[in-house]
């Protein structure tokens, strides 16, 4: 690797690096912020599931619970960012091609595919807990898959090859510093 | 068998300094001291063939395939 990439590395991977540090702070924060508000204004969250059935009752305690279960996409986001921001710090070291970074990517990818999944099937278990307390036949169960989710899975599983074929190329930066 | 660098020898021949040299072919000091005690996967055919012209010798002046029980740095 040339001095000029390296270079250009450890820079833009001290701004991601920044990047990625702040949204570990201002994540949970907003996260906190909205469930906060829906809390406050359970009918808020009909915006949010339109599928819901006309005279779906939102109480406080069924929207705390759906609001919990849509809050544990944040275990998985900041799991990612945090992969992101150790992989950003051994760029930044100018560790680029080793069994540490590959490592890191490969996490990453599994943390998309597991959001993409919890995209999925997150929503469906929120319509089902907030029309638990409807009457028979007015309960409801929504199966979406949203572009975000597609998006997620097809990044997760680019990330997870990449960080696959990583292993191989940082064998190979090893067997190649052997020669001089 | 195993392959002996002696490189050493040919730098006393030609009464050169491993940092003059590291400096003509262009690599470390710290690479070429390696080299120098056998402690690298192996060698460039680029950096051999520029130690074989900044010393003026030939690849077998460096390398000497010998037993492996030898004491010597090996490749």
């Amino acid at each position: 690797m040339t001095e000029a990439s390296l270079r250009q590395i450890r820079r833009l991977s001290r701004w991601l690096q920044l990047g990625t540090t702040l949204a570990m702070l201002i994540l949970p924060l907003v996260v906190t912020l909205g469930l906060a508000m829906a809390l406050a204004d359970p009918y808020s969250l009909s915006q949010h599931f339109p599928g819901l059935p006309d005279g779906t009752i939102l109480t406080r305690a069924t929207a705390t619970v759906a609001l919990m279960i849509g809050a544990s996409m944040l275990i998985p986001a900041l799991f990612a960012l945090s992969q992101m921001r150790r992989l950003f710090s051994l760029y930044l070291a100018g560790e680029v091609l080793s069994p540490a970074c590959a490592a890191h990517i490969r996490r990453i990818g599994l943390s998309f595919v597991t959001l993409a999944g919890m995209g999925v099937l997150l929503p469906t278990l929120q319509i089902l807990v907030l029309t638990a307390t409807n009457p028979a036949g007015q309960r409801a169960l929504s199966i979406a898959i949203s572009s975000d989710s597609i998006g997620f899975l097809l990044a997760g599983g680019l990330l997870t090859v990449i960080g696959h074929s990583m292993v191989e190329a940082a064998r190979a930066a090893e067997e190649n510093a052997g020669f001089v | 068998m195993q392959i002996v660098v002696r490189l050493d020898v040919m730098l006393a021949l030609r009464k050169m300094k491993s940092r003059d040299l590291a400096e003509r072919i262009g690599i470390t000091e710290q690479n070429l001291s390696l080299l120098k005690s056998g402690k690298v996967k192996g060698i460039r055919f680029e950096t051999l063939a520029a130690i074989c012209a900044a010393l003026n010798c030939q690849p077998g002046d460096l390398l000497e395939a010998v037993e492996a029980a030898a004491d010597s740095p090996e490749i």
